[in-house]
């Protein structure tokens, strides 16, 4: 249900209660002197306001109006000089001093000119077959109001404080974003410093601001002013006014980014041309309906959107057919951008030391910052120092050892290094994988999950940190146990970006009311998706001294946890920072790492990765009888293939274990099989009845090398059914696992399974079912292949004998006579 | 955001093991809605991740976005198709069982979900084709 505009704001009020409050209160401190100055003005006290005109390096001149020189001159905007618009990218690039407050007077005349573009250019157009938007003085002002007040939500170091406020106020940011989402038309995710922002116009402080004659919007309910400016601060839509307006402040091409990537170009020295003024004049303002909305992303939210404004349409920005170079190379420009400066390692690096600075200021003093602590009106060098604990300040009580170090290290500049790159397209070893995609997404999607996790993070740190030191311990170079002994858990950082590249759906309006996606000659915006997606990046950073040491701890965890290996494209990443290949040696003397381990540190293996004990599940009662039974598969296979595995090979072995274990079990303990004497089909019948009642894709009789294999579980585990005879029945049907091999070399397979019937000639033939699995080499086969064999009884007479399988020797309680 | 990546998972595995290459569709709020119709018989630990809510342009779930995105960001789909329809699941049934246990997904429950998903997401397309 829409809301007025009055409703609307108690409802904020109510839904979001901690934060509102402490926007409450910081909108009225720093809105304090703003009050006063009015009351002053209009008491004649105060005669100076007046228009301001500011030199800027992007726009030239940037006029300001005497009602936003208020605003400008209080302490909501003001103290965002010193909050820098790169964050700490400025102890790479030394240029990239340039702050919020400098950004925010350039956005201001970054939207005045699309306004007056658009204006113009309707002004100038024949009339098409649906009016336009006026564009009135009072649609001006409060574009330009929005673009003043943008960013006043942010707080030190830019994005890099977002998660610690976000964390302490999730659920009130949650329903500010159900509720907006629920009164206008919005795509993106609100991130937290818009959604302060927004709060900030909302909050009661600017309500008695904006009542001011000084701002004369020229509309009477001041409640409705502040909403139409926070919508247009988040980029929704909305009924109540000319959807173009928020295209103006938040959209694909909006004011924001032609002012930011101008200026962050212009700041860090980068030789990245914009053609910012063609780009905005090329800038038409269109009327979008159900019948010339182009197909997109966002097609049918937009065709519902135009249904449901006032006549089936509502006002966007496109850029005319002449102007797509520019948008192009404004595409292309930003792609880049990304690439080398916001995504650069060692910008990376440096805002996660920030982060990490945060919370062990937050953790050492033993609770949560509030938002009043962190907005306390000082730029990002001095919020370093009273986060270490140098410099003290009334409003925020800090100062622990760790962040006392990182404080130090961020001021000294001593950034840490790259010590390990991730990334999904540096994963070797699947060149031979039938499905490479799938194979890499099996190590890949694990690891970008749980790493999206600033908690997950953390741990891992945690674990590189304790893996170094103890490695560093059994290491002879002196070198590496003196790294070790200086690394402190600050002192590793996990990082992996989720800050991605959003798509521009710009439409191009080619005239006559006809809108096309501008993909004329290739698709810019999928192609800076892609570009960004195939170069995300994940590092774990250290000090100089502790690279080497921490890169090899890290490349066992990752290898551990996710059967990631790196490889030359990962170590060319890291530009020296690999560890030395004598220190393998050394841990596999000391009993640290096993031989395996070492083949694949010193990347030996074509095929790298190995099952390992926890990924085998047997049934409970099989590991409570045996528990040493999944480490002797694993090391079975490890022994046998010391190639390793595949990633995918991996979990279907992983799989087909633990599905004919428990269809052995099912077998043991139902009686009308184990008096059977089944058929080959037979058997396969209800192995295949027992997979998929446990929901297993499986397959019968698909044809590959010139016969038909009996099972395949999902498209690369094999089983071959056999009805044994002869004493042993691991030794009967020898052929059988040749016959699989067969198939195996076809689906690219080095490990197959077996599932034998057999009858034992007396009860004490009879097999324990932890006894019924077995590991075969085949190495008299031209390549190392494995077969994994269990074996089912079939023919009891008397099946009581399963209930009570014999006892081995060795499991006998020695006390019982 | 970690449940969002979660989420991605266990939507594109369940969907490969139940549709095989039938394609996710992305767009004309279908999934959203059909997601809402299933939202009771989500697993456990996913039921209280999605919100839902009746918006300007109709009725959306408000994570889909970022979890469509984390499902790319992952390699489990493909970048959608020109029209931005559809997306491709590309991993395998081996892949798809492999991520769902390591999440202790019950696979049949999941491909069941999925299943049923699927042919929801049919009907409202049905539905929205022929009110159009």
């Amino acid at each position: 249900m829409q809301l007025p505009p009055g409703d609307l704001l108690e409802e904020f009020r109510k839904a979001t209660g901690e934060l509102w409050s402490a926007v409450d209160r910081l909108s009225a401190e720093w809105l304090a002197p703003v009050e006063k100055r009015l009351a002053d003005i209009s008491s004649g006290k105060d005669p100076t306001l007046r228009r301001k005109l500011i030199n800027d390096p992007v726009w030239k001149s940037i006029e300001l109006y005497d009602h936003e020189v208020l605003l400008l001159d209080s302490p909501l905007v003001q103290r965002l000089r010193g909050v820098r618009q790169l964050g700490l990218a400025n102890l790479v690039f030394p240029g990239a001093n340039h702050d919020r407050f400098e950004h925010l007077c350039g956005v201001v005349e970054s939207a005045d000119r699309m306004f007056h573009a658009l204006k113009s250019n309707r002004d100038s157009r024949p009339g098409g077959r649906y009016p336009l938007p006026d564009f009135t003085q009072s649609d001006l002002k409060l574009v330009r109001l929005a673009a003043l007040l943008h960013d006043v939500g942010h707080g030190p170091f830019s994005h890099a404080i977002e998660p610690v406020v976000e964390k302490r106020y999730r659920g009130d940011f949650t329903a500010f974003s159900r509720i907006v989402k629920e009164q206008v038309h919005l795509d993106s995710k609100i991130a937290p410093a818009e959604a302060i922002s927004a709060l900030i116009v909302l909050s009661d402080a600017m309500g008695r601001v904006l009542r001011s004659s000084k701002f004369a919007l020229g509309i009477d309910d001041i409640k409705d002013v502040q909403w139409r400016i926070a919508v247009l601060i988040l980029g929704a839509r909305s009924a109540r006014q000319e959807a173009c307006f928020s295209a103006i402040i938040s959209s694909q091409i909006d004011a924001d980014k032609l002012d930011y990537m101008a200026r962050d170009a212009h700041h860090t020295g980068m030789p990245i041309a914009f053609d910012t003024d063609r780009l905005i004049r090329k800038l038409e303002v269109v009327q979008c309906t159900p019948a010339n909305i182009p197909s997109g992303s966002s097609h049918q939210r937009n065709v519902e959107f135009a249904r449901q404004s006032a006549n089936d349409r509502y006002s966007d920005i496109a850029v005319v057919s002449s102007g797509v170079g520019a948008l192009e190379q404004m595409l292309i420009g930003r792609a880049f951008l990304y690439d080398r400066l916001y995504h650069h390692h060692k910008v990376r690096a440096a805002d996660a030391m920030a982060q990490r600075l945060i919370r062990y200021a937050e953790e050492e003093r033993g609770q949560p910052f509030e938002l009043e602590e962190l907005y306390i009106s000082v730029g990002d060098d001095t919020m370093i120092r009273i986060l270490g604990g140098e410099l003290k300040h009334a409003k925020i009580a800090c100062g622990g050892d760790e962040a006392a170090r990182l404080s130090e290290a961020i001021t000294r500049r001593d950034l840490y290094h790259r010590a390990f790159a991730f990334r999904a397209s540096f994963h070797n070893s699947l060149e031979a994988e039938t499905n490479e995609t799938s194979a890499r997404a099996a190590v890949w999607s694990p690891m970008s999950t749980d790493l999206s996790s600033m908690t997950e993070r953390q741990i891992l740190e945690r674990e590189i940190f304790d893996r170094a030191k103890l490695f560093a311990r059994s290491i002879k170079d002196p070198v590496a146990r003196a790294a070790g002994d200086a690394l402190r858990p600050s002192e590793v950082i996990v990082d992996l970006s989720d800050n991605r590249v959003k798509p521009v759906t710009i439409n191009v309006h080619v005239g006559d009311d006809v809108l096309e996606q501008p993909n004329l000659f290739f698709d810019p915006s999928r192609w800076s998706n892609v570009y960004d997606l195939q170069k995300r990046t994940g590092y774990v950073f250290a000090p100089r001294e502790a690279v080497q040491i921490v890169n090899l701890a890290a490349a066992v965890l990752f290898f551990e946890r996710w059967g990631y290996t790196g490889g030359e494209k990962g170590r060319r990443f890291i530009r020296g920072a690999a560890y030395r290949q004598e220190w393998v040696t050394d841990l596999q003397e000391a009993g640290l790492i096993d031989p395996f381990l070492n083949d694949v540190l010193s990347e030996k293996s074509v095929i790298r990765s190995y099952l390992r004990p926890d990924e085998i599940i047997l049934p409970s009662d099989w590991q409570n009888e045996d528990p040493a039974l999944a480490q002797i598969i694993a090391n079975d296979l490890r022994d046998y293939l010391p190639q390793g595995l595949s990633a995918e090979d991996r979990v279907a072995v992983a799989i087909g274990i633990e599905e004919l274990s428990s269809f052995v079990k099912v077998w043991n303990t139902d009686s009308k099989l184990l008096k059977s004497n089944p058929a080959e089909h037979e058997l396969q019948t209800e192995l295949l009845r027992h997979l998929r009642s446990r929901g297993v894709v499986a397959h019968e009789g698909a044809e590959f090398a010139g016969g038909e294999t009996d099972v395949i579980i999902g498209e690369r585990c094999l089983i071959e059914n056999k009805i044994g005879a002869g004493k042993s029945p691991f030794d009967s049907k020898a052929d059988a696992p040749y016959q699989a091999n067969r198939y195996g070399i076809a689906l690219c397979q080095r490990v197959f399974f077996t599932l034998v019937a057999y009858t034992p000639s007396s009860e004490k033939d009879l097999l324990r079912q932890t006894a019924s699995v077995k590991v075969n080499p085949l190495d008299d086969l031209d390549r190392t292949a494995v077969e994994i064999r269990f074996v089912v009884p079939v023919g009891l007479s008397n099946p009581s004998l399963a209930k009570k399988p014999k006892q081995s020797a060795a499991k006998k309680d020695p006390s019982v006579p | 955001m970690r449940e969002i990546y979660e989420f991605a998972e266990f939507l594109s595995s369940a969907w490969r093991l139940a549709n095989k290459d039938e394609r996710i569709p992305t767009s004309h709020g279908v999934l959203d809605q059909a997601l809402y119709e299933m939202k009771d018989k989500l697993p456990a630990n996913f039921r209280d991740l999605l919100t839902f809510g009746n918006t300007r342009v109709g009725f959306r779930c408000y994570e889909l976005p970022d979890i469509l995105y984390a499902a790319q960001a992952n390699l489990l789909t493909s970048e959608p198709n020109p029209t931005y329809l559809t997306t491709a699941v590309q991993i395998d049934d081996t892949v798809a069982s492999m991520l769902l246990r390591r999440r202790r997904v019950d696979a049949n429950l999941a491909t069941a979900f999925a299943k049923e998903l699927f042919e929801r997401a049919k009907r409202i397309a049905k539905q929205d084709a022929s009110a159009a």
